[in-house]
């Protein structure tokens, strides 16, 4: 049975949606700061040894007081590091590939900010210095100073914080199907279970697998034992319920055959009564041993129908059945039968507690007198109406005089065409007595007989 | 050769300045949007590289006329027309690789044997430039025997008498500009000369002003400059700071200002230092200078450092003849003993040029200064033009000048004092001085050339023929219209305007 909750592989992915968003966001941020870090300091050591490395040419050119050649060297480094580089002496710069305008200008030195690893870092440079002199030699009074803008490697480690956002989501992604995959694979014994539970409610007998997860198979071995049980309480129920209809069948009978006895004892008097005249009484003793041969028939069903065929109730769709009756009828009728029989049935199903054998032969008997009835055309229906099933055989013949109906439910009528007792409507009477319904006749809408079979749909 | 910075060399009579700051009023002399204005003291007194001697010229060479190599803004060298060259493991020989698109403003392709005609022209007799080039093999000798040749119309061989580390500068220098040989030689070519630098000769006025005009090459091998025109303007100082506030001018960087000039006020002052010293030039030639002895008397008694001071307060000062920043530099007054002696009785005319704008106060300064100290001395300010006569005809006995680098070696301003140069003002002669010298420029090894710098400089300083006063640092006033102006360590004359653009609310281009 569905509902309109959400499954539980959707639940539970739309509760962990935040907290993959959040795992991602936080593992780009974490490993952009880690890079940044990293490359941070990769850098500023980098500048110090390139500092180092330049000190001691440097030096030579600081002594010669080279300014031409000192801004070449830095102008090299500039264009092939990023960086800008300025020499500083007595406090004024001699040399920088900042600007023209600094040299020969007092120097400002840069705001210290956040010292790490031998490096000053503020708003937008690495700053580092060193003294510029010969490997052991005295100094000139210069420093040599670097500002590595900070801009590139932030940029730098944006980009990898990006991709590591795009990289995660991708994964987050990925584990999230798989996920949604495992919990379907997981629900799997559940759903198991969950059939196992929804065919509590049918009678057919299946099979089942064993549940792979311990507590589940425990759940399906109940389930099982209670289906059997449900199964074997049905059919005591059924029993018991066959024997209350049975009951009710014989009082029906002893009920039925009421009349015809009381019929037997009037024409038997009038057969021997002196007062009578001859061609009367002969008449009467004809009419005696019919209604000896009605109830010798009446008891004798009786009897066939209780002792050889016990009521088997089962809870089943009554579509079935009535399909099979119309395949039997189809099977029976010569190929080329001129009259033709239509099914209507519902789409949806209609379970009744039913003897599928019993009532087939039931129906059976209806079409078989609504072909013998009709001119052309037979219908065969079921549908749900006032917490009944209906199942009518419809014909287009002449109709029956319904004043005979109940002689003929009785099995005293005699067929039209054939002659014979008519017996099936009695029997077929019987059969749905036996189920706890009846048999209604109405005027067709085909023009014909209708014949309802009318069986009571437990709530 | 020295050349005095920020001042006229060609001098207007008063008539005739006042005539153009009138000029200048007028509304026809608005600049034209788009059109950058720079004023400069003096119009170019000639067109022709060989013969340019002052910043004037120099400035107006090196807009139209490109060399194989340049500067940088930080004197870096650069290959210009030249797209790489190579040097041979003795340091004798040159190989150029000239650029394939490299063009002249007539369209026409910069070849080799450009390149070798306009480096001939350099060595002629009558070139005022040939000293900077006799290091060329057979400079003395017939043409044949030339150490330049074009391998083929791209490659340029320079062969040298010896190594000379310093001759790339040279050809980075504002002398060594490659002309057209098809037209070099034609009459009136340096009327409308022809060169291949970022800007081309249009046309030069004398009405309303005194206009140089030149236009953006479309074809220039860097890219065509974002200037669509450039004008130079001859201007006084006077004039120039009144046009600049104004608005009738753009650029005011051929006079380096000092900064506390009100005319800062108004645009944008770029800094900068420069390789510059004012000196006081000392005639060894002419009494009583031709005692050592004298000039070192002269020098202690003079108070350069009084000078600078007053006249000068953002410059520098001289603590030695080399500018900082180049190898020989002095960082720090040396002890300085009282010489002995005692002035001497002739008189002393001391020349100053006239077109300074304190002049007179500087002469007053002067003769008040030395004549406290028992000299016979006058300050004569002179027009520039007969100072240069009298620096040239070497007749003066001391002259204020500004003895400035044509390119970054201290061997540009130690070979003045060279025996066997003719621009050697102070008529200094010194074996040793010339020998040192001379080994300098043949050592590839970098600290025992600056070691024989230090022993020249030791001596040129012994010699006393300088009095240091300062050294210049250049405060250089342009338009707040003005982007991309970079200043030059050299000197102004090489500031390149390629790059320099005007705002758009200027009349600039997108």
């Amino acid at each position: 049975m569905k509902t309109g909750a959400p499954s539980f592989a959707s639940h539970v992915q739309r509760e962990l949606t935040p907290y993959r968003l959040g795992v991602s966001v936080a593992v780009s941020v974490l490993i952009a700061g880690v890079f940044a870090v990293f490359s941070l300091g990769s850098r500023a050591s980098s500048d110090q040894q390139v500092l180092a490395a330049l000190s001691p040419y440097l030096a030579t050119l600081v002594e010669t007081g080279d300014r031409p050649e000192i801004l070449r060297v830095l102008h090299g480094v500039k264009e092939s590091r990023n960086m800008d580089l300025v020499l500083v002496q007595r406090d004024q710069t001699f040399a920088s590939t900042r600007s023209v305008s600094e040299m020969d200008q007092s120097f400002l030195k840069p705001a210290p900010g956040l010292r790490i690893w031998g490096s000053g870092f503020n708003r937008s440079n690495i700053v580092s210095s060193l003294p510029v002199l010969h490997q052991g030699g005295p100094s000139q009074g210069a420093l040599l100073y670097s500002f590595t803008p900070l801009g590139p490697t932030l940029v730098s480690a944006l980009g990898v914080s990006l991709v590591t956002l795009i990289g995660s989501l991708f994964i987050s992604f990925f584990s999230a199907r798989q996920m949604r995959a495992a919990i379907k694979g997981a629900l799997r014994p559940l759903e198991q279970l969950h059939r196992e539970i929804q065919g509590l409610s049918t009678t057919e007998a299946q099979g089942s697998d064993p549940i792979q997860v311990r507590e589940l198979e425990e759940i399906r071995q109940t389930i099982s034992k209670t289906k059997l049980d449900l199964t074997n309480a049905r059919e005591r129920l059924a029993e018991e319920k066959a024997k209350k209809l049975s009951a009710n069948a014989y009082r029906d009978l002893i009920h039925n055959l009421h009349n015809p006895l009381a019929a037997l004892r009037r024409m038997v008097g009038i057969s021997v009564d002196p007062s009578v005249d001859e061609a009367t009484q002969a008449e009467a003793q004809q009419d005696v041993a019919r209604i000896a041969d009605q109830i010798l028939f009446q008891i004798s069903s009786a009897k066939k129908n209780l002792e050889n065929q016990p009521l088997s109730l089962r809870e089943t769709d009554l579509r079935d059945c009535v399909r099979e009756s119309a395949r039997i009828i189809e099977t029976l009728r010569p190929s080329d039968a001129q009259k033709q029989i239509s099914v209507v049935l519902p789409d949806q199903s209609v379970v009744v507690a039913h003897d599928p054998t019993l009532l087939q032969s039931a129906v059976v008997n209806l079409l078989e007198n609504g072909l013998e009835a009709s001119r052309e055309r037979v219908e065969l229906s079921l549908e749900m109406l006032n917490g009944n099933a209906l199942i009518r055989v419809s014909d287009d013949g002449p109709g029956m005089d319904e004043s005979q109906l109940s002689i003929y439910l009785q099995g005293r009528g005699q067929s039209k065409k054939a002659k014979r007792q008519a017996h099936g409507l009695s029997s077929a009477s019987h059969i749905v007595r036996t189920h706890g319904g009846k048999i209604v006749y109405k005027r067709s809408e085909l023009g014909g007989a209708s014949f309802e079979i009318r069986l009571e749909v437990a709530p | 050769m020295s050349r005095l910075l920020g001042y006229r060399l060609a001098v207007l009579i008063s008539i005739g300045v006042t005539a153009s700051f009138a000029a200048l009023a007028a509304p026809s002399l608005a600049p034209e949007r788009g059109v950058y204005v720079k004023a400069v003291y003096s119009l170019p007194l000639t067109l022709d590289p060989i013969r340019m001697n002052d910043t004037a010229s120099l400035v107006a060479g090196n807009l139209i006329y490109d060399g194989l190599l340049g500067f940088s803004s930080t004197l870096k060298l650069e290959g210009a027309l030249a797209e790489s060259w190579s040097i041979s493991p003795d340091g004798k020989v040159l190989t150029f690789r000239l650029r394939p698109n490299a063009k002249f403003h007539d369209g026409s392709p910069v070849i080799g044997e450009d390149a070798v005609a306009s480096l001939k022209r350099a060595l002629a007799p009558s070139s005022q430039v040939r000293k900077y080039y006799d290091c060329i093999e057979g400079a003395d000798g017939p043409e044949a025997k030339l150490g330049l040749r074009a391998l083929d119309a791209r490659t340029v061989e320079i062969r040298l008498k010896q190594a000379f580390p310093p001759f790339l500068s040279v050809l980075a220098g504002a002398t060594a500009k490659i002309l057209p040989k098809a037209k070099l030689e034609k009459p009136g070519f340096f009327d409308r000369p022809i060169g291949s630098g970022a800007f081309r000769f249009k046309e030069k006025r004398t009405s309303p002003a005194k206009d140089l005009i030149l236009e953006r090459f479309e074809g220039y091998y860097l890219g065509a400059p974002k200037l669509s025109r450039l004008v130079l303007r001859e201007l006084t100082e006077a004039e120039a700071t009144k046009a600049a506030e104004t608005g009738l001018v753009h650029d005011l960087a051929n006079w380096p200002l000092t900064g506390e000039n009100p005319v800062f006020k108004s645009g944008q002052k770029v800094t900068s230092p420069v390789a510059a010293t004012w000196i006081i030039g000392l005639n060894s030639l002419a009494k009583p200078f031709t005692s050592v002895a004298t000039r070192k008397l002269f020098r202690h008694d003079l108070d350069a450092e009084g000078f600078r001071a007053k006249f000068y307060p953002d410059a520098f000062p001289a603590y030695g003849y080399v500018p900082p920043g180049l190898s020989g530099a002095v960082a720090q007054a040396a002890a300085a003993s009282q010489p002995a002696g005692k002035p001497p009785k002739e008189k002393i005319r001391l020349v100053i040029p006239k077109e300074l704008s304190q002049s007179s106060e500087m002469r007053a300064f002067l003769e008040s200064n030395l004549r406290a100290k028992g000299w016979n001395a006058d300050v004569v300010p002179m027009d520039w033009e007969e100072l240069m006569k009298g620096y040239v005809a070497k007749s003066h006995q001391a002259f204020l000048v500004s003895m400035n680098v044509d390119y970054p070696d201290a061997e540009f301003l130690l070979r003045n004092f060279e025996s066997s140069n003719p621009d050697n003002f102070s008529g200094l002669k010194n074996p040793a001085l010339d020998s040192a010298l001379r080994e300098a420029r043949t050592q590839q090894d970098r600290r025992k050339r600056e070691a024989l710098y230090a022993t020249a400089l030791e001596l040129v300083n012994d010699s006393a023929v300088t009095v240091n006063l300062f050294h210049p640092r250049a405060n250089y006033w342009i338009s707040k219209c003005v982007r991309g102006f970079e200043p030059n360590i050299l000197a102004d004359v090489y500031i390149s305007y390629q790059s320099v653009s005007l705002t758009e609310d200027c009349g600039g281009g997108k």
